[in-house]
Order: C-alpha cells, then structure tokens, then sequence
C-alpha cells in the first residue's frame, strides 16, 4: 500500500494556541483511518488544514505527492479530496438532487456561455449529473428524499446527504467528520455498512469519530490526537491497549 | 394550499387593507370643507389589494414550478404542449409590444419605467437573491450606464447601440472593481460599502459639472434637446427600413425595454438554471461547504457583481434616452433602497418575483393616486411598512422559494 495522503509537522495555531501542533501521519491508499481524540483534540482542524478550509500555519501536505497545504479549498477538491462537516453544512433550501448536483461543480466545465445557450455539452453535463445525483442519493440509501429541501430531512439523512454530496465529486480520499454523532445504535451500524460499502468502490477514507464501536468495527489504521499533538497510532488492537491513549480518555492512574 | 385557504388569505389581505387604509386614505382634511369622510377610496384600494391577492395565489401556484428550487425540468400540470406554449408566448408578447398603439402616452412611459425597474430588480436579483450578496447601493451602476450612455451620446455624437452597449460594459467593470475589494467582506459590512459605492457615484455626478452637468441636469443645460434627438434614431433603426414614423420617441423606448426585459428574463432564468446559478444558490447556503465542493468563490462572486452591474447599465442607458436630462439625485440613496425592496417583496432568487416586485413597486402607487393624492410622497413609508409586514408573513418574498420554510 502506498500513502496517499502525508502529512509532515503540520501545525495550526490560532493567536498563541496550536490547536494542532507538528502531526505527522500518512493515510494509506484503500484503508479506512479513524482519527480519535478527547474534544478539542484538534481533529476537526485537521481536517480544516487537509481540506484547505483552514490552511496549516505551518508543515506541508502531501496528496499523492503533490503539495497541498496552502491550496484554496476548490483546488483541492479537484484534486480527489471531499469532506463533509461536523456540524452539518448542507445547502438547506435547495433539494437533495440539487445539493448533490452542485458538488458536481468541481467535475463539470460549463461556462457562462455555455449555460446561457445550453450547448449540446451543457446539456449532456447536466444529465450526467442528475444521473450520478440519483445514483448517489439511492447509494446513500436517501434516494426518497430526492426531491425534498435538504434542511427538512430527518438528522441521520442530512448527514448521508452530506456523504452522498462529497462522493459527488468524485474523490479519491474522503474526509468524514463525525458521520455518527447523534446518531442511535442501529442508524450507526447502518452507517459502518454505508462506509464499508464506500471503501469497497475504492475510496479511501479518514474519519474523525467518537462512537468507538464505529471506530472499531471498520477502521484499519488509528491516529489519536490529544491536545493538538499525535499521541499514538497504529492498528486498532495496539492503539486500544496503548497506555497514553487509556490516560488520555480516562486520565492518569491515581497511585495512592 | 386547498382553494378554501385561499379564498380565506385573499379576503383576509383586503379587510387588512381596508382598515388600514381608512384613516389615510378616507379622512381628508381642506381649508374649505374641514375634514371630510368617505370610504370608497378606502374600498378602491382594498378591492386593489383583492385583486393583487388573487394575482399573488396564482403565482404562487406557479412559484412552486418557477421557483429557484424548482428542477429545470418541471412543468406544471397544466402546462401547454412546448409548441402551444411557444405560440402563446409569442402572442402574449405581440400583444404587449402593440399596446402602446391604443394607450395613453402616460401609461407608456410608466409601463417603459417599470420595465426599465423591471430589468434592474431582475440583475439585482443575481447579487441578492442568488448569491446572497447584500447590496445596497445598485443605483450606482444604474447611474453609470445612464452617464455613460449621456456623455457618450451628446459628447461624442454616439449612436443609440454602440452607447447603450458602452453603458452595460461602463456599469459591468465597475461592478467588478467595487466586487474585488468586496470579496473579503460579509453581510452588512459588504452592504456599507456597495452604499458607499453608490453615494460616492452620485457625489461625482453631482460635483464634476464640466461634463455632467452637476446638479443642473446632463443634456438640458448643456445641449437642450439633445437626448430627444438620440431616441429618435431608435424609430430610424426600427422603422426607417419600412417607412413608418415613430410616435415621439416613446415607443421605441417601450420596446427596447421590453425588447431588454425579455433578453433579461431569458439569461438570468437560463443561469439560475444551470451549473454556474447553482454554484451562486450554494455560495448564498453555505460559503464554505460551496468551497469544499469545487466552487471558486472568488470567480463566482465577481460574476454576480459584473453581471448584475451590467443589466442595471445596459437599464441605465434605456433611462438616459426615455428621460429628457439626468439628474445625479435620481440615483440616490432611496432609488438604491427601492431596487432591493422590489427583489425582497417578490422573492429571494426567483426571477419572476423581482419582474412582480418591480412592477409592484412602481406602478401601484401612481395608479392608487387618483384616489389618494400624496402617496407618491407616502412610497418610502409603505415600502417600510410593506416589508416589515413580508417579513412576518411571507419572509420568503411572493414568488419565494416555499423550501426555506420547511426547513424550520
């Protein structure tokens, strides 16, 4: 397996806090890693940093070789990097099609002229992209809630719509921010399967995620951030019986 | 959306206008009479205000089709066959384009003035409604296509196209220069500047006298006539070729400007429509969820601010040519706050809604003036009172998108 994704020292600071300070890891093509921590760990600015959301201050990022760290966030999705959020972040008074359909921007070419005359392009461009959006929306298991707002979806769908909007375009890493939260035990497992089911089409996968059954259940590879430092990684069995991850969870042991 | 409720909405909107117009409206106070009571003016405007309910649940019945959520390949249920509707669009604008032949030369300009609104609120319409760039100062580049079309004109002897079109590009690069430095800005921060932009066109307009004129008008103190004599070469390009003369200019105006509106209307609802509008829909939802999906937002907002700069210009030059002279105070503050009144009241992002909004706002008032005398004067009050009163009931406009308010 190769890295597809490594980062070197990255670091953010906002003011006098590094949120993340000097991580390094690699994401291996194919493997579903789980990035854990206690709350402000820093995994979500991480993720901001991958994204291009909030560039590192410093350190670089490497994807498939190529420096990313200072990339605006559209370059980098075009690249093969999509994410979704934390706090979900869909556009709420457009329906699910039109959501997954404008993801699609990064893949499709249409100009303004283009658009205003409706060439033979345009027009296949956009049947293509209605196709993949239906495709998507049936994958993600939300395909009823096609023509529905996105804002009137119940919780656990607007966080599939927001996957299903990511693999809209078509990446090649795909960076899930707590896909579980608030989610109840058999809406989580379903998820597990949604995400095994991504893998399987050959898209490697970095989650932040607090659920540990989730974690457990598909992730192949460990990073643990804690206080904005990498504390331990590794397969899920070592990372489990790893003592700083026990104290970072549970605190020290009190020897008295 | 049963019929009943309808009806029940449609009533309910006339006894409010009823009871709210009866003091100003009904009571009237002269030197001679003292004051004087009578309901019917009262009546009038409810009975106007029915009329225009009944119009708004139409619409909204066809808002759920035209709307900017609407996929673009709905069609209504009652939707003619694209041969049928094709002839009867055609029809409906021949009809509209012979009007003026019968009417009043009063009702033509008004009907020029409010497709004039019509064009500006529609371009507006990219900016606000699309891209959820709040701009308060669009009466800046109307001022600039109109000033550009002026001096080009009687400066330089332009001719009526070559001007009209110098005064789009005038009003697009400038829409693009005030969009760069707006690009780091946000929300009301992003409206005080465009506000700036706006005052600040009207302050050169009304200083720089040499060219413009200043506060004494454009072409009336400079070279009187002169414009009058520029919309005629409309009438020479349309009609000379076969003969018939123009009725004083008017005319050709009304359909250049619908001639413009149509041209509007088609590109805007075809961007709306399409991967680029998305990307302007999705910047206006979420800025940074748009980014993290490949959109570019730098590129996308200039071409909101550009595009919509532009139709307010090419508006701008069709004012210059339909007014005899300018005035820098036409393009004020107040004219800017109308432009997106008219957006608001029809709806956020729905083309149909600013045309609505647009004529809304500038006809009504002149034709409720028969019964009440000042309401022109009263225009900025009712503006206020009928946008406080959208955004408690209807905050998504007329023809707004319904989605916004399912979503909680």
């Amino acid at each position: 397996m190769t890295a597809l994704l490594e980062a070197r020292g990255v670091t953010k600071r906002f003011g006098g806090l590094a949120a993340v300070s000097d991580v390094s890891c690699t994401v291996a093509e194919g493997s579903v890693t789980a990035v854990i921590g206690p709350n402000g760990a820093g995994k979500t600015t991480f993720f901001n940093c991958i994204s291009g959301v909030a560039p590192p201050t410093s350190g670089e990022i490497l994807f498939r070789g190529v420096p990313i760290a200072r990339r605006a966030p559209h370059k980098i999705a075009r690249l093969g990097i999509a994410r979704t959020f934390q706090n979900i972040r869909l556009f709420r008074s457009m329906d699910a099609t039109e959501n997954v359909v404008a993801a699609r921007h990064c893949r499709t070419g249409a100009g303004i002229l283009d658009c205003l005359f409706r060439t033979r392009s345009e027009r296949a461009e956009e049947r293509n992209s209605r196709d993949i959006a239906a495709e998507l929306l049936e994958f993600t298991g939300i395909g009823r809630w096609a023509a529905s707002p996105a804002g009137s979806l119940p919780y656990g769908d607007q966080r599939r719509l927001e996957i299903a909007r990511a693999l809209a375009t078509e990446p090649d890493l795909l960076l899930l921010d707590e896909p579980a939260a608030g989610m109840n035990p058999k809406e989580s497992l379903d998820l597990v399967e949604l995400i095994r089911k991504i893998a399987a089409r050959g898209i490697t996968v970095v989650l932040i995620e607090h659920h540990m059954k989730v974690v457990m259940g598909i992730s192949t590879h460990i990073v643990v951030l804690d206080h904005g430092e990498k504390i331990a990684e590794g397969p899920p069995d070592a990372v489990r019986n790893d003592p700083r991850v026990i104290e970072a969870y549970l605190g020290k042991e009190d020897v008295s | 959306m049963t019929p009943f409720r309808a009806v029940l909405r449609v009533l309910l909107a006339s006894a409010v206008a009823f009871a709210i117009s009866i003091p100003f409206a009904s009571v009237r106070s002269t030197a001679e009479a003292g004051f004087t009571f009578d309901l019917r003016p009262a009546g009038t405007i409810a009975g106007v205000v029915a009329a225009a309910a009944i119009l708004g649940e139409l619409v909204r019945l066809a808002g759920r089709y035209l709307g900017p959520g609407a996929p673009r390949d709905a069609r209504p249920p009652f939707a003619l066959p694209a041969k049928a509707r094709g002839a009867a669009l055609a029809a409906a604008a021949l009809l509209v384009a012979l009007v003026p032949l019968w009417s009043g030369s009063g009702t033509v300009t008004m009907a020029t003035e409010a497709m004039i609104f019509a064009v500006i609120a529609v371009g507006l319409q990219i900016t606000i409604g699309m891209a959820g760039l709040l701009v308060l100062g669009h009466a800046g580049f109307w001022a600039v296509g109109a000033y550009t079309y002026g001096l080009l004109t009687i400066h330089l002897g332009w001719s009526f196209w070559p001007a009209m079109a110098a005064g789009g590009v005038a009003a697009a690069a400038m829409g693009f220069m005030v969009g760069l430095p707006a690009l780091r800005l946000r929300g009301d921060y992003l409206a005080v500047v465009t506000l700036g932009f706006g005052e600040a066109v009207r302050a050169v307009l009304k200083n720089e006298n040499k060219w413009t004129g200043g506060d004494a008008n454009l072409p009336s103190n400079l070279v009187p006539g002169q414009l009058r004599g520029v919309q005629g070469e409309i009438g020479q390009w349309i009609w000379q070729p076969y003969g018939t003369p123009g009725r004083n200019g008017d005319y050709e105006c009304y359909l250049t400007a619908l001639g413009l509106l149509a041209l509007c209307i088609f590109s805007v609802v075809r961007l709306a429509r399409s991967r680029e509008g998305r990307a302007l829909f999705a910047l206006r939802e979420d800025e940074t969820a748009a980014k993290c999906m490949g959109v570019d937002t730098v590129r996308t907002k200039l071409l909101a601010f550009t595009s919509s700069a532009m139709w307010a210009g090419l508006a701008g030059a069709l004012t210059a040519v339909q007014r005899d002279s300018l005035n820098p105070e036409l393009f004020d503050f107040n004219t800017s706050i109308l432009f997106v009144a008219m957006v608001v009241l029809g709806g956020l992002g729905s083309v149909a809604g600013a045309v609505l909004g647009a004529g809304a706002l500038w006809i009504l008032p002149p034709l409720l003036q028969d019964w009440f005398e000042d309401i022109t004067l009263y225009r900025p009050l009712v503006i206020g009172a009928l946008m406080a009163g959208m955004m408690v009931v209807r905050p998504e406009g007329l023809l707004g998108s319904r989605s916004r308010k399912a979503a909680g």
